[in-house]
């Protein structure tokens, strides 16, 4: 059994290694690549699945969800708000014309009303998989082609749940036998059995623990579970996060993660909804959180295992055998329903404001039937609503529309986009979530980050402030700042804080090696960027001055330069005085430093350069000192001594007192 | 051609409608470089020697400011107490021959009625400007006619427009006081 699992795994991740790196090679996108990749070790190919396909697929359909709530927790409360109207409106319309003109077919070609209309309703669906993996890959899905496409898809999610209940009133009776005898192999085709693959997106009403009671109840029950995720992940889930998050332990914070998802999607389950649908929802919710882009982070590589393989469970599930069988009718079909969805999806996102690419963008993306309809079609089998030879074919013919869509999204980058860009002579602007880049991203939020923080709020500036200590956080919230939990010299975590958008990157993290890292591989991905770093020292700051940091500052320079004032004050110094010596203390060791960061040497020598300049400049500071300067006409007082500094350069070097270093 | 350097001190330049139209109007004219003082010494801590260098790089020196209290803002009366007090006392001896010109342009919000004899301060700009004149000559410099925009607060975008150009012009006698080459001559409309 364990070799089983384990063997599995080889092949599945072979071929996703294999494939994918390859379709992203000719420019196919990793979504056709793991189609391609199951389809070569399905049954049809290689067959090395075992048969097993639709319990991985059942299983990875998991994806779909850890997916939903990944795109809940990049979608505001109030965007989501904002957007209602658009998801019912444009959604809306899409499924009940793209049901229609399908249902309408299906009566053409001999049906009766009845499962016209189931087949109408399944296949009005699209695959949010495909759509949001691909348009995130490609980096299309905050345009307003790719949000309207979002919108459709979330319409369709919630809309699985009215169509999952009007289905089994769609019952033909004289199918039933014809059902029971194309049961799934193995365990003698229970209901309940066939069922548990419809436990992806938890529409399975016989399972759920309300199943038995009356229709009032299980809405009150819904509502009370909907309200239960809204109103835990808003109040309860935060102090639980701090709290884990105190355990400063990475694999904790994961496992708590995924046990959350996992959690609200058995509730969901339970009650009757969709398992996307909830989780999605307390992704919203928890959108607005402090531990958001941390949460992003770990769930993002469950997701994309989990959405692969899901995608090489679609591709090795596509039956041949029946697709050859049938060509003819499997093709027609397919073209009949890519051309259908295109017709109306053009329609519909034109009615919506959508034009040029933007359009062709929304039109193209949304043109296959969803995983959805695999879910949808066995549930419709078991209801006698539908044959199992129709939802057979029907069944490929989702599949294949799934593997065409990838190709037609190529076409669009390759032919269309260029094309209707240079027609379109005023190209709007891809609209950014602007609420969300600001221009400093702080990275580092410990006492010296503070600092940085109070003063940039208390000049209007929005800044994103990342950090992994919770207790600065809390503190920091309650003033009103935007604090994100995350360990911030994590590329990836910069990434989701929109570096790529921000104008200056202040690093203040307190691990000087990683603070090096960091700066190293933001200067070399986002070269526009300015980098303000911090520098623990003086080798630290010129070893920051060679990762690339625009502007470093020396952590302890100005605090000792405060305190060495006060201390020649107490001294006798004027206060002027006083502050003067120190400014041209600092400038002097400033120079050097900048001197000694660009000279090319190693370690040793720059320690042991360093302490030459800071003996050089000590002695030119006595000389200073002892500088006297003559009266003359103006009767000045003698301002200040800046005459040497230009001759610090040329130095020479000096010998005298060995080992003695002043304060840097 | 005399290369010009601007030492412009203006502490709070982002509120300047006129400082900001003057400094417009001398984008791309060559020979000219802009110095700005506070930008260049947030902390009030001049660079002495810098200043020296850019001095003796410069033949005509133009000190550009708001007229703050019958005077100059503070940094650049800072300015002159450190830079102009090593560059009198180093170049004492040779100072005549340093030959280096030196002139005002300064705004005023008052009109320049207000600097009528009869006028509200009852002084001249000349006589308010007689310090700086002493200063320029004690540390070697030629003193030549300022420029002044006076009743700032009064002008009107047209009115900026023309002291832009009006600078311009002003700047250009600097660089070429023997006749502009041609190009330069023509006023801009």
């Amino acid at each position: 059994m364990e070799n089983d699992l384990l063997l599995a795994a080889f092949v599945y991740l072979s071929i996703a290694v294999l494939a994918v790196p390859l379709a992203n090679r000719f420019g196919l996108g990793s979504v056709l690549g793991y189609l391609i990749a199951g389809i070569v070790i399905g049954p049809f190919a290689l067959n090395l699945t075992g048969g097993g396909h639709s319990d991985v697929l059942h299983f990875a359909e998991f994806g779909v969800v850890l997916m939903l709530f990944l795109i809940g927790l990049e979608l505001q409360p109030q965007v989501l708000w904002k957007l209602r109207k658009k998801i019912v409106g444009l959604g809306g319309l899409q499924v009940l014309l793209t049901s229609l003109f399908i249902a309408g077919l299906a009566i053409l070609l001999g049906l009766t009303w009845r499962p016209a209309l189931a087949i109408g309703l399944i296949l009005a669906l699209s695959s949010t998989a495909i759509v949001m993996q691909s348009l995130q890959e490609k980096g299309w899905s905050r345009g307003p082609g790719g949000r309207s496409a979002f919108t459709v898809l979330l319409f369709q999610d919630i809309a699985v749940i009215p169509i999952l209940a009007i289905l089994p009133l769609l019952a033909i009776p004289e199918t039933i036998p014809q059902v029971i005898a194309h049961g799934a192999p193995g365990d003698g085709e229970s209901h309940t059995t066939s069922v548990e693959h419809g436990v992806e997106h938890g529409a399975e009403v016989a399972t759920s623990l309300v199943a038995h009671l009356p229709l009032w109840a299980q809405g009150l029950a819904a509502l009370v579970a909907v309200v239960a995720v809204v109103v835990g992940s808003r109040y309860l889930l935060r102090p639980v996060f701090r709290l884990i998050a105190s355990v400063q332990s990475r694999e904790l914070f994961t496992a708590f993660a995924l046990f959350l998802v996992v959690a609200i999607s058995l509730l969901m389950r339970e009650i009757g909804l969709s398992m996307a649908l909830g989780t999605f929802l307390a992704g919203v919710v928890l959108a607005d959180s402090e531990y958001r882009h941390e949460l992003e982070n770990n769930i993002q590589p469950f997701k994309g295992l989990l959405l692969g393989l899901f995608f090489i469970a679609v591709g090795s599930s596509i039956d041949f055998e029946l697709i050859l069988g049938s060509l003819q009718t499997v093709l027609g079909l397919t073209v009949a329903l890519l051309v259908i969805k295109l017709l109306v999806l053009v329609v519909v996102g034109y009615a919506f404001d959508l034009r040029g690419s933007q359009l062709a963008l929304f039109t193209l993306a949304l043109a296959q039937g969803g995983e959805f309809a695999f879910v949808l079609f066995s549930f419709a089998t078991q209801n006698q609503v539908l044959s199992f030879e129709i939802a057979g074919i029907l069944t490929a013919v989702v599949a294949l529309t799934m593997l065409v869509t990838p190709l037609l999204l190529i076409v669009y980058e390759l032919a269309l986009l260029p094309l209707l860009d240079r027609l379109q002579s005023e190209r709007e602007e891809d609209t950014i979530d602007d609420d969300e880049e600001n221009r400093v991203i702080l990275a580092g939020y410990g006492a010296f980050g503070t600092l940085i923080g109070r003063l940039l709020v208390a000049n209007r500036i929005p800044t994103t402030i990342l950090d992994y200590n919770p207790d600065q956080i809390d503190r920091m919230r309650r003033f009103g700042f935007k604090v994100y939990y995350g360990d911030a010299t994590r590329m990836e975590l910069l990434e989701l804080a929109g570096i790529a958008k921000a104008e200056l990157l202040v690093v203040a993290i307190g691990d000087s090696d990683a603070a090096t890292r960091l700066i190293e591989e933001v200067a070399h991905r986002h070269p526009h960027v300015t980098i303000i770093a911090r520098a623990a020292d003086r080798v630290h700051y010129r070893e920051l001055s060679r990762a690339g940091a625009h502007i470093i500052v020396r952590q302890y320079l100005q605090s000792a330069m405060f305190m060495g004032q006060s201390i020649l004050q107490e001294l006798g110094f004027r206060a002027f005085t006083a502050r003067r010596r120190v400014q041209a203390f600092a400038r002097h060791d400033i120079r050097m430093l900048d001197q000694l960061a660009i000279e090319d040497m190693d370690e040793k020598s720059v320690v042991t350069m360093a302490r030459k300049a800071s003996e050089q400049i000590e002695r030119a500071l006595h000389q200073d000192q002892a500088y006297h300067n003559p009266a003359h006409a103006l009767e000045l007082d003698d301002p200040d001594d800046e005459e040497q500094h230009a001759d610090l350069a040329n130095m020479p070097d000096p010998s005298a007192a060995p080992g003695r270093t002043t304060v840097s | 051609m005399q290369s010009v350097l601007i030492l412009f001190a203006h502490p709070i330049f982002e509120r300047s409608q006129s400082h900001r139209r003057l400094l417009q109007a001398l984008s791309g004219l060559e020979h000219v470089h802009l110095h700005d003082l506070y930008q260049a010494y947030p902390d009030f801590y001049i660079d002495v020697a810098h200043e020296h260098e850019l001095l003796a790089q410069h033949d005509h020196i133009v000190m550009q400011f708001p007229l703050y209290w019958f005077s100059t803002p503070s940094l650049l009366k800072e300015w002159q107490d450190l830079v102009l007090h090593r560059w009198a006392e180093a170049n004492r001896p040779s100072l005549n021959v340093a030959n280096k010109t030196f002139s005002l342009a300064t705004t005023t919000g008052d009109p320049a009625s207000s600097y009528e004899p009869k006028g509200e301060f009852a002084a001249s700009l000349d006589a308010i400007f007689l310090p700086l004149r002493l200063t320029a000559r004690y540390a070697g410099f030629r003193w030549q006619p300022p420029f002044v925009l006076t009743g700032v607060n009064q002008l009107d975008d047209t009115g900026l427009e023309l002291a832009g150009e009006a600078y311009r012009d002003y700047l250009l006698e600097k660089v070429y006081p023997h006749g502009r080459p041609h190009g330069h001559d023509a006023p801009r409309s």
